[in-house]
C-alpha cells in the first residue's frame, strides 16, 4: 500500500512537469505563430487564422502550465497574516487555504468539462478567420484544469497525512 | 438598502479571501463566484468558463509571455555584469559619483526587464559591493536603487503596462511609447537628486578608483543590448510592428545576443523558458479570475454608484488624482502591483472614464502609484529585496527610500501639469490598432 502511495506521488509530480513542458512548447508556439504573421506579411500572404492559434496557444500555455507553477510555489498569495501566525493557526489558515483552493478548482474544471462538452456537442466553429471547431483548443484549457484540480488535491491530502503523522 | 448589505458582504469575501492567503487568482474566483450567487440568476459557472475562455485567448495578451521570456533570457546574460563595468565611464565624473550608476543601471535593466523587484536584485548584486567598498553611505546606496528599481514598470516594456492595456482595452503599443518620457523625467529626477547631495556633501570620485571597475571598452559592450531595446521600442512607434510582433522580435534578438556572448546553451535556454511559462502561467491565472470578476462587478453595481459618487463630489482633478494615489498606497501595503491593478480596474476605470481622464495618461500615473506603493513600509516588495540584500531593518531602508518617494510624489504633480509628457509621444504615433 505504501509503495503504491509513493508511485503514485511521484507520478503525479510527473504529471505536472510534463503538463508544464507542455505549456513551454505552446509558449515557442506562440513566438512562431506570431513570427510567422510578420514573414507572411512581409510577403504580402495572408494565411487565415494566425492570430486566433496564437490566442490559443496563449490560452493553452497559462492553463496547462498552472499544476506545475503551483508545484514551484509561483502562484502568489498575501503572506502578511498568515505569516505571522503561531504554527497551530498558520495550520489551520493552510487548511482553509487548501480547502478553498481545492473547490474553486474542482468547480473550474467541472464547468470547464462542461463547456468542451456543449461545444463538441453542438459543434461550435470559431468566430474568427480560422474557423476551427471550438472545442479542440478548449479541450488543452480543460485539461490544464483538470490537472490542476488533481494537483491541489494531492496537495491537500499530503498536507493532510503529514499532520497525523501517516507519513508517505 | 438591501443592496447595500450585499455589497459590503461581497466586499468583505474579497478581502477575508485575500487576507487569508488563498492564492490570489483563486481568491478572485471565489468572490467573483460569491457575487456572482448574490446578486444575478444567472447561471454562474457557465459565465465563468465562458468569461475566461474570451479572455484567456485573446490575442492581445500574447506580448505578455513573449515579453517576459525576453527579459529572462537577458537575465540569463552577462549583461548584469557588464551594465556596472560599462556605465561607470560614463558617469563617474558627475557629483554624487558612482551613486548614478545605481539609477542608470536600473533605467537599462527596467528596460529588458518588467519586474521591478528583478531590477532591484539584478542591479544591486553588481553595484552594492563596489559601492560600499567605496565609502558611499548605505542610505543613499538603499535609496537610489530603491527608487530607481521601481522605473520598470514605466520603462517599456513593462508586464504591468501589458497587464493594464489588457484589462481596460488599450493599446498596449501606444502605453509602452507613453511610459518612456516620464520613465526618463523620473530618472532625470532621482539623479538630480544625487547630484545635489553630491554638490552638498562635496561626494565626487576620483577617476583612479572609479576606472579600476570599468574603462571605456566595457561601455561598447552595451551597445548591443541598448540596440535591441531601441530597436524593439522604435519598430513599435513607427508603426511596423505590434506590441506582440516587437515581443518576438525582442525574443530573437535576445537570443542572438546571448549567442554571440557565448551565455545561450542548452541549459539556459530551458531555464529562461520555464521561468517564463510559469511567470506568465501566475499572471494569466490571475487575470482570469480577474475577467471573471470584471463581469460580477458589473451587476454588483458597484463601479456605478461609486462613479457617480465621485462626480456628485465634483473633485478637482487634483484631489481626485490625490485620492486614487493615497489608495493605491494602502492597497499596495497587502497586494503586488500587478494584482493591484487587475483588482480594481473594473471599479476605477470607469470612474476614470467618467472623470475624464486620458486612458493612457491615467495607465502611466497608475504605475508610478503602484510603484510607490512597492517602496512604502510595511510591504513593499522593493524594500524587501532590499532588506534581503543589505541585511539592514525596514525602517531603515524605507527611510533611505523616503527622498525618492517625494520625488516620485513630484512626478506625479509634474504630470498633472503637463499630461503631455505621457501623451505627446502616443499621439504623435500612427493611428493603428493594436
Amino acid at each position: 500500500m505504501r509503495e503504491f502511495f509513493v508511485r503514485l506521488d511521484s507520478g503525479l509530480a510527473r504529471l505536472y512537469r510534463v503538463s508544464g513542458y507542455v505549456a513551454a512548447l505552446c509558449l515557442i508556439a506562440i513566438g512562431l505563430l506570431v513570427a510567422a504573421n510578420i514573414a507572411t506579411r512581409m510577403l504580402s500572404m495572408y494565411v487565415p487564422g494566425l492570430t486566433e492559434y496564437s490566442g490559443y496557444a496563449m490560452a493553452a500555455s497559462s492553463f496547462l502550465a498552472l499544476a506545475y507553477t503551483f508545484q514551484n510555489k509561483g502562484h502568489i498569495r498575501v503572506e502578511l497574516i498568515i505569516s505571522h501566525l503561531g504554527e497551530t493557526k498558520r495550520w489551520y489558515a493552510e487548511f482553509w487555504c487548501l480547502a478553498v483552493a481545492t473547490v474553486t478548482t474542482v468547480y473550474l474544471a467541472f464547468y470547464l468539462v462542461k463547456l468542451v462538452y456543449l461545444s463538441w456537442k453542438f459543434e461550435e466553429y470559431s468566430e474568427g478567420a480560422d474557423a476551427i471547431l471550438l472545442w479542440k483548443p478548449q479541450a488543452l484549457v480543460m485539461i490544464g484544469s483538470i490537472i490542476l484540480a488533481i494537483c491541489i488535491i494531492h496537495n491537500f491530502v499530503k498536507f493532510l497525512l503529514e499532520r497525523f503523522r501517516l507519513e508517505v | 438598502m438591501e443592496q447595500f448589505t450585499l455589497i459590503v458582504v461581497f466586499l468583505f469575501v474579497l478581502f477575508f479571501l485575500l487576507g487569508s492567503g488563498v492564492w490570489i487568482a483563486v481568491s478572485l474566483i471565489g468572490v467573483a463566484t460569491v457575487g456572482m450567487l448574490l446578486f444575478t440568476d444567472r447561471p454562474v459557472g457557465d459565465a465563468m468558463v465562458t468569461t475566461m475562455w474570451g479572455g484567456a485567448s485573446s490575442w492581445t495578451l500574447t506580448a505578455l509571455p513573449l515579453f517576459i521570456w525576453m527579459g529572462e533570457i537577458l537575465f540569463r546574460t552577462k549583461l548584469s555584469e557588464n551594465l556596472f563595468k560599462g556605465l561607470s565611464p560614463l558617469l563617474w565624473r558627475l557629483p554624487g559619483g558612482l551613486l548614478h550608476v545605481n539609477i542608470a543601471g536600473c533605467t537599462v535593466f527596467a528596460a529588458i526587464s518588467g519586474s521591478s523587484a528583478a531590477t532591484v536584485a539584478t542591479v544591486g548584486k553588481m553595484s552594492i559591493p563596489e559601492l560600499k567598498a567605496r565609502k558611499y553611505p548605505d542610505r543613499m546606496i538603499i535609496g537610489t536603487l530603491a527608487g530607481a528599481g521601481t522605473l520598470g514598470l514605466l520603462i517599456p516594456p513593462s508586464i504591468t503596462l501589458i497587464i493594464y492595456g489588457v484589462t481596460v482595452n488599450e493599446s498596449i503599443a501606444k502605453l509602452f511609447i507613453a511610459g518612456i518620457l516620464p520613465g526618463i523625467m523620473l530618472a532625470l529626477l532621482f539623479m538630480g537628486y544625487v547630484t545635489v547631495w553630491g554638490v552638498i556633501t562635496k561626494r565626487r570620485e576620483t577617476g583612479q578608483s572609479a576606472l579600476k571597475i570599468g574603462q571605456f571598452k566595457d561601455v561598447l559592450q552595451l551597445i548591443p543590448v541598448v540596440l535591441l531595446i531601441t530597436g524593439v521600442m522604435s519598430s513599435i512607434y513607427i508603426g511596423i510592428a505590434t506590441a506582440t510582433e516587437a515581443a518576438v522580435l525582442g525574443v530573437i534578438g535576445a537570443l542572438i545576443l546571448s549567442a554571440l556572448q557565448g551565455s545561450l546553451n542548452r541549459e539556459t535556454f530551458i531555464a529562461s523558458l520555464l521561468g517564463a511559462t510559469r511567470m506568465s502561467a501566475m499572471i494569466a491565472f490571475i487575470l482570469a479570475g480577474s475577467t471573471f470578476l470584471s463581469l460580477t462587478m458589473g451587476f454588483t453595481g458597484l463601479p456605478r454608484s461609486l462613479a457617480e459618487w465621485i462626480a456628485e463630489l465634483a473633485l478637482s482633478p487634483w484631489m481626485l488624482i490625490f485620492a486614487l494615489l493615497v489608495f493605491y498606497i494602502i492597497l499596495g501595503c497587502f497586494l503586488d502591483g500587478i494584482s493591484s491593478v487587475v483588482l480594481t480596474m473594473a471599479v476605477i476605470e470607469p470612474l476614470a472614464r467618467s472623470a475624464g481622464f486620458d486612458m493612457i495618461w491615467f495607465g502611466i500615473f497608475l504605475m508610478i502609484a503602484v510603484e510607490m506603493a512597492q517602496i512604502t513600509p510595511p510591504v513593499g516588495f522593493n524594500l524587501f529585496v532590499l532588506q534581503d540584500m543589505t541585511g539592514k531593518d525596514m525602517a531603515f531602508i524605507a527611510r533611505a527610500a523616503a527622498p525618492m518617494f517625494m520625488l516620485m510624489i513630484v512626478a506625479v504633480g509634474i504630470l498633472l501639469m503637463f499630461p503631455e509628457i505621457a501623451t505627446y509621444l502616443p499621439n504623435a504615433m500612427s493611428n493603428r490598432p493594436g
